[in-house]
């Protein structure tokens, strides 16, 4: 078990289901989603097949924050990225409310240099999104993620 | 299941898995070229805000030696400036002190030919025995009692002028019946009695030549300005006033008019045409409460009367 799995263990997250890229746990009375990553790479129709099946407990549970754990990824896909954030995230905003998304990132500078070089890009081809009305933080770990 | 069908579904995951590595590496070349062009667009801000930083502080700098040179300028200007002030006060001090002194010298030189005259007058005046020059000599001795009185009022300021105060304990009380006893000596019937109230202590630690001379000129004012056809009253009282003596004269003479009043404590000044005085009587009293460290107001009301009040420390 990885370090980052025994931070789902230590917070008595329930998982709801898990492919070979990702894994998503639930404590439903707090009202919270966790998309934990477990490769470096995430193929596209996975990526989005993982988020769409989010959707669905996100609207079933009445989900309020969302934790997207990336501390696995080393490649950041910019297609999957931009899908992430101008389509996921807008619908869920728009049909389910969820507005506090906290995100964990790996350590390596490099990497999270390159999250904020994709994230800018995806800020200027899409300068009318609807990032200022959410509610998004970096944190450093699953715990920090839950109470912040 | 066949071996051909597990070699086949082998070969399928092998293929997906490759498909998947190939794009893995081709994400992380387009993430990291993506990246690379954002540094450098970074890297172009940056350098760009350096210039203008860099531009803004050789700006900066120039304003700042800009303003230092012009301060500098006007340091040097003021210390000029200060300097020629000093210069001018010390030549002003030099001059008053020079005046002071002529004043001093002059008024004790003219104090004794004015008395030696005047008395030489006294004397002829009584052998005299053709009227007519007996009456002009009597004329004379007008102007001369006059230049006596002006020459006698200069010698105190002169004397206040070049003195230090000495306070000593001073009893109010005696010091007025002296100087009102004076003033009837002279003339009893210009110095009508005036109406004395004295609340208190009058006692004060003051200089009592000081204090003499103060009273002397407001009382010479307060019986001297009267308006004709009136019963003249004079009013003087004595109160203490926070740690202080208030002594006020009122009297319901002519007055002075309003807009003479601001100059009433000047050098020479006469409420009007028909002022018979020398025009030194506020004057010398003003310098003298000043010497003392006391206040002096006059309230006055033209054909209504006026009122003198002095502050005096010391009680």
């Amino acid at each position: 078990m990885s370090a980052f799995q025994q931070e789902i263990v230590d917070q008595n997250l329930q998982q709801v289901f898990s492919n070979d890229y990702v894994a998503v746990y639930t404590d439903a009375s707090k009202r919270v989603l966790v998309c934990q990553t477990l490769a470096s790479y995430i193929p596209i129709h996975t990526f989005k097949a993982s988020f769409l099946q989010c959707s669905g407990l996100i609207a079933k549970e009445g989900i309020e924050r969302f934790i997207f754990d990336k501390r696995s990824l080393r490649a950041f896909h910019q297609p999957s990225m931009e899908w992430y954030f101008v389509n996921w995230k807008q619908e869920m905003y728009h049909e389910h409310g969820l507005r506090i998304h906290r995100k964990i990132l790996p350590q390596e500078q490099w990497f999270q240099k390159c999250v904020e070089a994709g994230r800018h890009e995806i800020e200027q081809r899409h300068p009318e999104n609807i990032f200022s009305k959410l509610d998004i933080t970096y944190t450093g770990s699953i715990a920090e993620a839950l109470h912040i | 299941m066949k071996l051909s069908s597990q070699v086949a579904i082998s070969n399928s995951d092998t293929e997906q898995e490759k498909r998947v590595l190939e794009e893995h590496v081709k994400a992380q070349e387009e993430m990291l070229a993506r990246t690379t062009t954002y540094l450098m667009q970074v890297q172009e801000q940056l350098e760009a805000s350096r210039k203008e930083l860099f531009e803004q502080n050789k700006s900066l700098e120039r304003m700042v030696d800009r303003r230092t040179a012009e301060l500098k300028q006007a340091v040097a200007k003021l210390e000029k400036e200060a300097q020629q002030r000093e210069s001018a006060q010390q030549s002003l001090y030099i001059a008053n002190h020079e005046l002071n002194t002529l004043l001093y010298r002059s008024s004790h030189d003219f104090k004794g030919p004015v008395s030696t005259a005047f008395g030489l007058l006294s004397l002829i005046g009584d052998r005299i025995e053709n009227p007519e020059v007996r009456e002009y000599v009597q004329m004379l001795q007008h102007p001369l009692r006059k230049l006596e009185q002006l020459t006698r009022t200069i010698t105190t300021i002169a004397d206040i002028r070049q003195s230090q105060a000495s306070l000593e304990q001073t009893d109010l009380t005696p010091l007025l019946d002296k100087i009102l006893a004076g003033f009837r000596q002279q003339q009893a019937a210009q110095y009508p009695a005036p109406d004395l109230s004295i609340k208190g202590s009058a006692v004060l630690r003051t200089d009592e030549y000081l204090l003499e001379n103060i009273l002397q000129c407001v009382l010479d004012n307060a019986f001297r300005y009267r308006k004709p056809a009136t019963e003249h009253k004079v009013n003087i009282h004595v109160q203490p006033y926070y740690k202080q003596l208030k002594i006020t004269v009122s009297d319901n003479g002519t007055g002075i008019p309003q807009n003479l009043q601001h100059r009433v404590f000047d050098m020479f000044f006469r409420g009007s045409e028909q002022s018979v005085g020398s025009g030194l009587g506020l004057y010398l009293s003003k310098i003298a409460v000043d010497k003392l460290g006391g206040r002096i107001e006059v309230r006055s009301e033209e054909s209504m009367g006026t009122s003198v009040c002095i502050l005096l420390p010391g009680l």
